[in-house]
């Protein structure tokens, strides 16, 4: 292998190496790009919080991963209950003392 | 008198019968169990028939009558009691694969204060699995249980069997559990009379749990009077259960027919009737003109904090049974549950304990919008179920949840089904389902009436008065005349 072909550590070759504001620039650039695809057609979205996969990861938390097909399973159901544990969440009577415990 | 005449008969109507000697426990029993295995392949209500056991205490019971030792209104009267109460002796499966051969070794205090009573126990009612999900009883080769009045139309849950049995006069009566609507739900769809007391008011020991914070067990019968009757032998303090009530149990029947002048209705402007379709809100508004005509007033009540009634009750009904099925989970069982508790169990991985407690919270809240509401009126009237029966179809999980067009929009039967019977459980109020009326096809419409807690009285004095103003309790599902 000639030398000229040996790979050096990264950022010691001067003529490559980029000053703070280049970065911040192309960065900038960089973040614009992705915006702009992420509008076109065919192109992949960020996952949402209920994305399948993010279940997936979110279940494990609960000790027990599920399978994709479990997650296709019960979706009808979770987004039902989901859509009313929203409207739960908005409850916020600003009390002092939170009554927690059920009395008829 | 035909075996058929008999079944027909309300608990009030058979006892003096019985008491008289004009009829014996053993012949009422045995036109039970006739009709049982007559109409049970058809209908579907029971899981296991105590066919020779309750002729051995129908005799026992007949022995007794004879010897002048009657023990009241309930002796030799036959009834059935959902698969979730432990009895003594068998199979108690809670209408799942998980506990198919369970057998228990003991009465719940709810059968054992029946059979105290002396009522005859003719067997074990279908239920929707564990008292949640669909209406699929997988232990009878995933059969569900039919409406007495269209076969093809569901009977609702969990109390499933109980509602049908009761429809189609298998038995005198039943017991059901009340979580989220599962006696009214029932009642509602088989045109019979459900009671879901003060929470507290009745045993739950020996009944399975589904939601701890929310369970319920009441009797359902064909009249308002067979219910009353059957709650005053079932309330009462039990050690076992440490929520249940020591408050004295007093006599439900001794106003039902004291009328209703001078009471005071109460009609929600918000929540229940703009999610019923428009013939079940049609029925309640005239049953409300029915109780006006008897001389009581009618005025419109609000309840603010129902819009998060379904939010609260689901993160309970939901989050409590995962802690007692995650037992089962651990053992690898969750491929027995039907589809829909496996998403139900699922789904519930993601309510977090920030939405328990808010549910907890939220039920003080509409604890609160009841008691004002009671400042104003003595009972409120509500739809139980806000549609009529539904295909058996629309009970399986499938790719989409039927809907329903109501005053709201096009609106999921889910939505409605929740909605209505669970500002109840979460106020622990008393919850009276009675019928109200027949839809265009011929199914029945049910109206529920709330009460103040431990006030099941009132509720009930409402009830009768509306019951013997009406005749949608004399009607009869097909079923019951082709057998």
């Amino acid at each position: 292998m000639a030398a000229s072909e040996q790979r050096q550590p990264r950022g010691t070759d001067k003529k490559m190496r980029l000053n703070r504001r280049q970065l911040l620039t192309q960065s900038a650039a960089l973040g614009a790009a992705s915006a702009l695809m992420a509008g076109c057609p065919g192109a992949k979205a960020p996952a949402s919080p209920t994305s399948e996969e993010n279940l997936i990861a979110a279940s494990a938390i609960s000790g027990e991963p599920l399978s994709p097909e479990r997650v296709r399973g019960m979706k009808l159901m979770f987004d039902f209950t989901m859509k009313h544990l929203q409207t739960l969440r908005e409850f916020d009577p600003d009390e002092a003392e939170p009554v927690t415990i059920f009395r008829p | 008198m035909p075996a058929d005449d008999l079944c027909f008969k309300t608990i009030v109507e058979a006892g003096p019968l019985l008491r008289t000697k004009r009829v014996s426990p053993v012949e009422l029993t045995q036109a039970y169990l006739d009709r049982i295995e007559s109409l049970n392949p058809s209908v579907n209500a029971f899981i296991t028939v105590l066919h020779d056991e309750a002729l051995t205490q129908a005799r026992e019971m007949e022995k007794e009558i004879a010897a002048g030792h009657y023990r009241g209104p309930l002796h030799g009267i036959p009834i059935a009691v959902k698969d979730i109460f432990a009895t003594n002796g068998h199979r108690t499966t809670c209408g799942s694969k998980i506990l198919k051969d369970n057998v228990t070794h003991y009465d719940a205090t709810a059968v054992a204060r029946l059979k105290q009573a002396g009522c005859i126990l003719l067997g074990k009612l279908t239920m929707s699995e564990f008292a949640l999900g669909d209406d699929v009883n997988l232990l009878t080769g995933q059969h569900p249980t039919r409406n007495p009045w269209n076969l093809e139309r569901s009977v609702s849950g969990s109390s499933s069997g109980s509602g049908a049995a009761v429809s189609a006069s298998m038995c005198a009566a039943s017991l059901g559990t009340d979580t989220g609507g599962s006696i009214r739900l029932p009642s509602g769809y088989c045109g019979i009379v459900g009671m879901k007391a003060t929470y507290g008011r009745v045993s739950r020991y020996g009944v399975t749990p589904l939601a701890w914070s929310l369970d319920n067990a009441g009797p359902m019968s064909k009249s308002v009077e067979d219910n009353a009757l059957l709650l005053g032998t079932l309330a009462g303090a039990d050690p076992a259960d440490s929520m249940c009530s020591d408050r004295p149990v007093p006599d439900y029947r001794s106003k039902l027919h004291a009328g209703v002048q001078g009471l005071r209705i109460g009609l929600p402007k918000n929540y229940f009737l703009e999610y019923s379709t428009p013939d079940v809100a049609d029925a309640v508004r005239a049953a409300a003109r029915t109780l006006e005509g008897l001389g009581a007033s009618v005025s419109e009540v609000e309840l603010p904090h129902l819009k998060y009634t379904v939010g609260a009750e689901l993160a309970l009904i939901f989050g409590e049974p995962l802690a007692y099925h995650t037992k089962y989970i651990r053992q690898g069982k969750f491929d027995l549950y039907t589809d829909t508790n496996k998403a139900q169990w699922d789904t519930a991985r993601y309510i977090s304990s920030t939405d328990y407690i808010q549910a907890q919270r939220v039920r003080r809240y509409i604890i609160q919008d009841f008691e004002k509401a009671y400042e104003q009126v003595d009972v409120i009237l509500a739809p139980s179920t806000g549609v009529e029966a539904n295909p058996i179809q629309e009970d399986v999980l499938a790719d989409q949840i039927p809907t329903r067009q109501v005053p709201a929009g096009n609106v999921t039967l889910w939505e409605i089904l929740w909605r209505m019977p669970s500002p109840a459980n979460l106020a622990g109020v008393p919850a009276l389902a009675l019928p109200c009326g027949f839809s265009a096809a011929g199914l029945p419409l049910g109206l529920q009436i709330m009460g103040r807690h431990f006030d099941e009285t009132t509720v009930y004095r409402v009830g009768a008065a509306y019951e013997q103003a009406t005749d949608w309790h004399t009607r009869r599902p097909a079923v019951s005349a082709k057998a």
